[in-house]
Formats: structure tokens, C-alpha cells, sequence
């Protein structure tokens, strides 16, 4: 019902003729009010939070939610492995010429690193924190493949790595 | 700032949507969509229309609440329903072809003691008669009529809406309902005209 009850003062003002057309009015009002769909108010929240929230954090209003931090993670993650395989990558493709055709062996097959010192800076990555140092994953990198992350798609990975981080 | 609580007060309750709380967010949409939605329908007289006005009003509300573009203090209300009568100004502007009218599928107004029995002014002509006699007003009366029944606002509020004072408010309201009621005692008397009484007079 609407605000403007007998305790309010403002009704007392309406003049007693016209009162069945104000209460017509409230009633008419009321089926207005209930025609609404049951689900208006969930699709409105569906369609605007996000917004708000966007707003807000744009506004610095709120710090990034946990979860959206965890995403973040999570894609530091996935870039940080990607990494390591793309080394990974890498090393096996040098190698491979290297034992097929010794004779086209040159500078980019320079002694390498194994699988299992691959694999070990995948580990070493993955358990390494989050918002650790990325210098010293570079350099991680470096000792175990030497020139190898001075190529250009290795540098092509750590640029897209610090970006995610 | 603490979380949303259930009853806080609205300008609480704005504060805490403001900042990104989307419990407050709701409970905004829970207090005030309805109302939006009834001053679109009563305007527009569609459902669906009403409906995507008044989805634009929230999001407008979602994009300007936490920018700091509210800052009417307790005004909350009033800030609200100016957006929803501009957006309502706007779109029976641009949909000035009437759209079908809502009577005809309308059931009659229910008894609000919930008795089932139907009020005199309950059946459908007297439902559109009042819609028809809504439409002979003029823009400021019928403004007026709509924020204060179907907004469900104060003569206070409405005056803090539109800047005009509430002795003024009151007096065009007053007017408004004459008009109303004289345009549906004019529709009833038309509708079932008085039979000739007897007498010799033509």
C-alpha cells in the first residue's frame, strides 16, 4: 500500500468528495505494482551487478574480490606453464637436428639441459610464490637452458608472463 | 564498512551499494523496482516496455551510484524516481501512437479485505474509465498523480523532485482528482445514459 495512510498528515488534507477516486488510484496503483513479472527484480540484479561492481572497483571504492584475484592466479599460472613447456618446446626441437643431422649442428644447439631439469623448473615454477620474483625465474631459465631464453620466442614468453603478473 | 543487514535504512543501504556491496544492491532493486515499474506501466501501458524502462533506470542507477553521482543526501528517493520521470517523459514521447490499452485483459480491482466480493468501482469500465480519465490530464497533473500513487512518495518528496513547493503539490493534486472524477462520471453517465422520465417532457 502506499506511504500516505491515515497517520499520515497529508492525507487528512484530501477533501473528503475526492476521496474513493484517491483510493481507486492506490488500488489501481497496486495492480501496477503486481503486474511486474515475478523474476523482474532477479533479472534486473542479473543485468546490473556486474556493472555496479565494475563501477566501484573502477572508482576505487572496493579492492579486487577474492575470486577475481584467483582467477588472476590462475592465469599467471597457466602462463607460467606455458612457459616452461614452451622452453620445454624449444629444447626438444634444437636437439632433434642435432641427433638426425649432426651435420647442420651450429651455436643453437649448444649443450642443453635434459628432460628431467625441464620438467624440475616446471616444479620449480609452479611451487615458486605467486608474486615472487620474475627475474629470478628468468633466471632459473637461463641457467638451465643458457641461451636459450635470449630467443626470441622465449622473450616473446616472459613478456606475455609479465604482463599476466 | 561492515557488510549489508537486513533493515537497514535506505541511505545505509545506498552507502553500502555504492561501494560494490550487491546484498545492498538487491535490496535496493527489491524496494524500489516495483514502483518504478508501476509509473512506466500507468504511462505506457505495456508491460514489456515497462519493464526494459525500468531495467534502464537500475542500470542507470548501477553506472552513476558508485561514481558519486548521487549526492542528494536523504534524497535518495527523490534522485531515483527524476530518472525514472525523465525516462518515462522520454519514452511516451517517442511511443506517442498509444500502445494497446491494458484494460481490455485486466481483471477486476480486488477487494483489499481479500473477501472476494468485487467493489463497486471494481469492474473493468470503472477501471478503464479511471485509465481514460488519467490520460485527459494534463503532463504535471498526471505527474503528480503517478508519483505520489503509483511511486508511492510524499507530498515532501515529490516537492523535493521537482522543486516545487507542497502547498503547490497538494493543490494540484487536489485538482488532479477532480478532473479525474468528474471525467469518469462523465464517461459512466455516457455509458448508461438516465432513461426519460415520464411526463410529456421531450
Amino acid at each position: 500500500m502506499t506511504n500516505h495512510t491515515s497517520h499520515d498528515p497529508e492525507n487528512a488534507r484530501t477533501p473528503a468528495d475526492l476521496a474513493p477516486v484517491e483510493q481507486m488510484l492506490d488500488r489501481l496503483a497496486q495492480r501496477d505494482r503486481d503486474a511486474a513479472a515475478a523474476s523482474m527484480e532477479s533479472r534486473i540484479v542479473l543485468r546490473t551487478g556486474a556493472t555496479l561492481r565494475a563501477t566501484a572497483v573502477s572508482s576505487g571504492l572496493v579492492p579486487l574480490a577474492p575470486r577475481r584475484t584467483a582467477h588472476r592466479v590462475t592465469l599467471a599460472l597457466a602462463a607460467v606453464l606455458a612457459l616452461a613447456l614452451s622452453l620445454g618446446v624449444a629444447l626438444t626441437a634444437l636437439r632433434a637436428p642435432s641427433t638426425t643431422t649432426p651435420m647442420l649442428a651450429d651455436a643453437d644447439t649448444a649443450p642443453l639441459a635434459d628432460e628431467e631439469g625441464q620438467w624440475a623448473l616446471v616444479l620449480a615454477v609452479l611451487e615458486s610464490p605467486l608474486d615472487g620474483d620474475l627475474d629470478d625465474l628468468r633466471a632459473r631459465s637461463d641457467l638451465l637452458n643458457g641461451d636459450v631464453s635470449a630467443r626470441e620466442d622465449a622473450s616473446d614468453w616472459l613478456a606475455m608472463l609479465e604482463g599476466t603478473l | 564498512m561492515p557488510g549489508f543487514k537486513p533493515g537497514e535504512p535506505i541511505e545505509r543501504v545506498v552507502a553500502l551499494a555504492a561501494s560494490g556491496d550487491e546484498r545492498a544492491w538487491r535490496e535496493i532493486v527489491d524496494r524500489y523496482a516495483r514502483r518504478v515499474f508501476a509509473m512506466a506501466r500507468s504511462r505506457l501501458q505495456n508491460d514489456d516496455l515497462a519493464e526494459d524502462l525500468t531495467q534502464g533506470v537500475f542500470a542507470t542507477l548501477a553506472e552513476k551510484l558508485p561514481g558519486g553521482a548521487y549526492t542528494e543526501g536523504g534524497a535518495f528517493e527523490s534522485w531515483l524516481f527524476r530518472i525514472t520521470m525523465n525516462r518515462v517523459r522520454d519514452q511516451a514521447r517517442r511511443a506517442k501512437a498509444r500502445p494497446t490499452m491494458l484494460d481490455a485483459s485486466e481483471t477486476p480491482l480486488a477487494d483489499p479485505q481479500g473477501s472476494g466480493a468485487r467493489r463497486p468501482d471494481a469492474d473493468p469500465d470503472s477501471l478503464a474509465r479511471l485509465r481514460a480519465a488519467m490520460e485527459g490530464l494534463g503532463d504535471a497533473d498526471r505527474e503528480v498523480i503517478e508519483l505520489r500513487h503509483h511511486g508511492q512518495m510524499s507530498f515532501q518528496q515529490i516537492a523535493e523532485l521537482t522543486g516545487e513547493p507542497v502547498g503547490t503539490l497538494l493543490a494540484r493534486h487536489h485538482r488532479a482528482l477532480r478532473k479525474i472524477r468528474d471525467a469518469m462520471e462523465r464517461a459512466a453517465s455516457l455509458a448508461s445514459p438516465r432513461p426519460h422520465l415520464s411526463g410529456g417532457q421531450p
